[in-house]
């Protein structure tokens, strides 16, 4: 009885052994980019509005690698074809107490192309006053958690005016203008 | 030989277990080009393809939309009539973009695994080549430059990542 134990014990460990060798898992292929850019509204004469804009776009793939029976390996990808993709975006500038923050765009099919962008306004910015931009995008898989995360990004930018100095013809006078407002990242 | 019996059934059962391994994918080889650091490394056609779609508006924009628009055209310091041509070809662009967007999604849910992307991916390259071809023959030499100036300067607030699992 004991031997036939043993045997049994053996034989489980070679099973194991075996099936590890040839194990099957999803394999990922991801493709994706990020753009974040600030975006100028309106001015008067102290300040401004502007907003800060962050977009994610792209695909993943999934397939099953590895080796193991068709059985299993049509078990995995029904899985995988079950399964769903979905971006978040932070997007937040700290002035006038803050503005923004997480937003979660549509899930869908694992191999969907996204183009998710979240639009957050700044509101009233006076000239010169500095206001620090963090974002930050990651993709979530409902099967494998987090796809990929770009970490928290820190841009900091300031509605500025510029000036224009020119000659004011023949006389050699200086005429100062004032340029378009515009943003300037600091 | 009921106990015999009970273990060849764990054996199997283990055997089965371990075959179909469904913990999560692990992503290994995942890299990301930070524009700001290596702007050299974000191809053209990507960063036109970014750019561009950030100057566009949906078909129904709002007029918060629209002001939007103006203020990332404001940087271009376009002359009118260019600036109604560029409108022009910026909403074709949108509306190929969209609807090349909801061409890949439809065949994706549809076609699942055996979707290949390959053809597709390559309309949209000739989308974003025909919308550069068009502001080449729209634009004056300089307010190309200026425009071409523009998406390298953009290409510091880009990323792309890629990579997998294996």
């Amino acid at each position: 009885m004991k031997l036939r134990f043993l045997m049994t014990a053996i034989l489980l460990l070679f099973c194991g052994r075996l099936a590890d060798a040839q194990s099957c898992y999803p394999v990922f292929s991801i493709n994706y980019t990020t753009y974040s850019y600030v975006t100028y509204l309106n001015s008067d004469d102290n300040g401004g509005w502007a907003e800060t804009d962050v977009n994610i776009a792209g695909n993943a793939n999934m397939t099953v690698g590895g080796s193991c029976p068709s059985w299993v390996q049509a078990q995995i990808q029904q899985q995988i074809n079950g399964s769903t993709h979905q971006p978040h975006i932070y997007n937040y500038t700290s002035i006038n107490g803050g503005h923004g923050g997480w937003t979660t765009g549509p899930s869908q099919c694992y191999n969907c192309y996204f183009n998710y962008t979240t639009y957050n306004d700044t509101g009233y910015m006076l000239d010169n006053a500095t206001t620090n931009w963090n974002f930050q995008d990651s993709m979530a898989c409902s099967m494998g958690g987090d796809i990929f995360d770009t970490g928290l990004i820190n841009w900091p930018f300031e509605f500025a005016k510029t000036l224009s100095q020119t000659t004011g013809g023949s006389s050699g006078q200086w005429t100062v203008t004032e340029d378009a407002p515009g943003l300037v990242e600091t | 030989m009921i106990r015999y019996i009970t273990a060849l059934l764990a054996v199997s059962m283990f055997a089965v277990g371990t075959w179909a391994q469904n913990s999560p994918p692990h992503l290994q080889d995942v890299s990301i080009v930070y524009g700001a650091k290596n702007p050299e490394l974000i191809p053209d056609n990507i960063a036109y393809r970014l750019y561009l779609f950030s100057l566009t508006v949906p078909a129904n924009a709002s007029e918060h939309e629209r002001q939007a628009q103006a203020g990332r055209l404001a940087t271009l310091n376009l002359t009118v009539p260019e600036d109604s041509q560029v409108l022009n070809i910026l909403a074709d662009f949108r509306s190929r973009y969209d609807a090349w967007i909801a061409r890949w999604n439809a065949e994706a849910q549809q076609q699942q695994e055996h979707f290949d992307p390959t053809l597709v991916l390559q309309v949209r390259e000739d989308i974003v080549a025909d919308a550069q071809r068009a502001l080449q023959s729209s634009l004056t030499v300089d307010r190309l430059i200026r425009f071409t100036r523009q998406v390298q300067q953009e290409k510091r607030h880009m990323r792309i990542i890629t990579g997998g699992s294996q």
